[in-house]
């Protein structure tokens, strides 16, 4: 059995973020300077100035693992993260290819090259917050709650706690989210981590 | 020397997305990586190509980057004697 202690979301089309019942939104203001996600990190003041240097994806795990970060056991030894998509690291790619596409303009660009790897984003969440459980990524082709719950509860046979999210895009805008699941709940009234509810919060975030 | 100066700070701050500096933030002889700017392996290797694509040096060996990569100055100095663009 294993259970939902808290999750996190980010809905670019209501322009929302946060966590459980605490959800921020941010303002027209708030998003003229910055893509969305830097918006949320400015208006949240994190200071982690690698994110400037991640690609979207990473950026997008980035953030929906600091909206959970207070809810991280204190012991990181057996905590894994699992995220899956359904684009891979395809803006890091498309930018990528862009430095080599011209043969008279060729300089490949190392910075980008390392995001064209859809698991370097849950790797910077591991740097992040010193988990030291197994990381992984898998690529759908949509999201599915049944397939989710069984990857995750898999991934929860060797370990005690696993951040697992799933992010896609939906008319060009971004809709992401990530549950901390785990074998121990720490809190009374958790819910049971099983396709019916992660399809039941996956729905309420969409519509909210 | 101060106006290549300058340029190589902004085009390091592009290159590398250094999104909350500012060239005043880098100081001319201020280390790149380590205590200073904090710049990573990766970005040494971005710093390559920045040297390439703008000023048209190619290192021939990428430790050299060890003794140019130390601070802007001696950046700009290397460019400045070195340069072919």
């Amino acid at each position: 059995m294993s259970y939902i202690e808290n999750y996190s979301f980010i809905n670019e089309s209501k322009r929302t973020f946060g966590f459980d019942n605490n959800s921020h939104s941010l303002s027209d203001k708030e998003t003229v300077e910055n893509d969305f996600l830097t918006s949320i990190y400015r208006n949240q003041n994190y200071n982690y100035s690698k994110f400037f240097k991640m690609d979207f994806l990473a950026k997008n795990v980035f953030l929906l693992a600091e909206n959970l970060k207070n809810f991280l056991p204190e012991n990181r030894n057996n905590v894994g993260i699992v995220f899956m998509n359904n684009f891979a690291s395809f803006e890091a790619d498309v930018k990528f290819e862009k430095t080599i596409s011209d043969k008279n303009n060729y300089f490949p660009s190392p910075s980008i090259f390392v995001y064209t790897l859809p698991n370097i984003s849950t790797g910077e969440v591991c740097i992040r917050h010193g988990l030291k459980g197994e990381s992984s990524f898998y690529v759908l082709e949509k999201f599915s709650p049944e397939i989710f719950v069984n990857i995750v509860n898999s991934s929860l046979i060797f370990q005690d706690y696993v951040l697992s999210g799933w992010s896609e895009f939906v008319n060009s805008q971004i809709k992401s989210m990530m549950f901390l699941v785990s074998k121990f709940p720490k809190k009374e009234n958790c819910e049971k981590f099983d396709a019916f509810n992660v399809k039941k919060i996956f729905e309420t975030i969409w519509k909210n | 020397m101060e106006e290549l100066i300058l340029k190589l700070k902004n085009q390091i701050i592009d290159t590398l997305n250094l999104d909350d500096k500012k060239p005043e933030d880098i100081g001319d002889d201020e280390p790149l990586f380590g205590d200073g700017l904090g710049l990573d392996s990766i970005d040494a290797l971005e710093l390559i190509v920045l040297m390439e694509k703008n000023y048209g040096i190619k290192l021939k060996d990428a430790s050299e980057g060890k003794k140019i990569f130390v601070s802007v100055r001696v950046m700009a100095d290397y460019i400045n004697k070195n340069r072919l663009k």
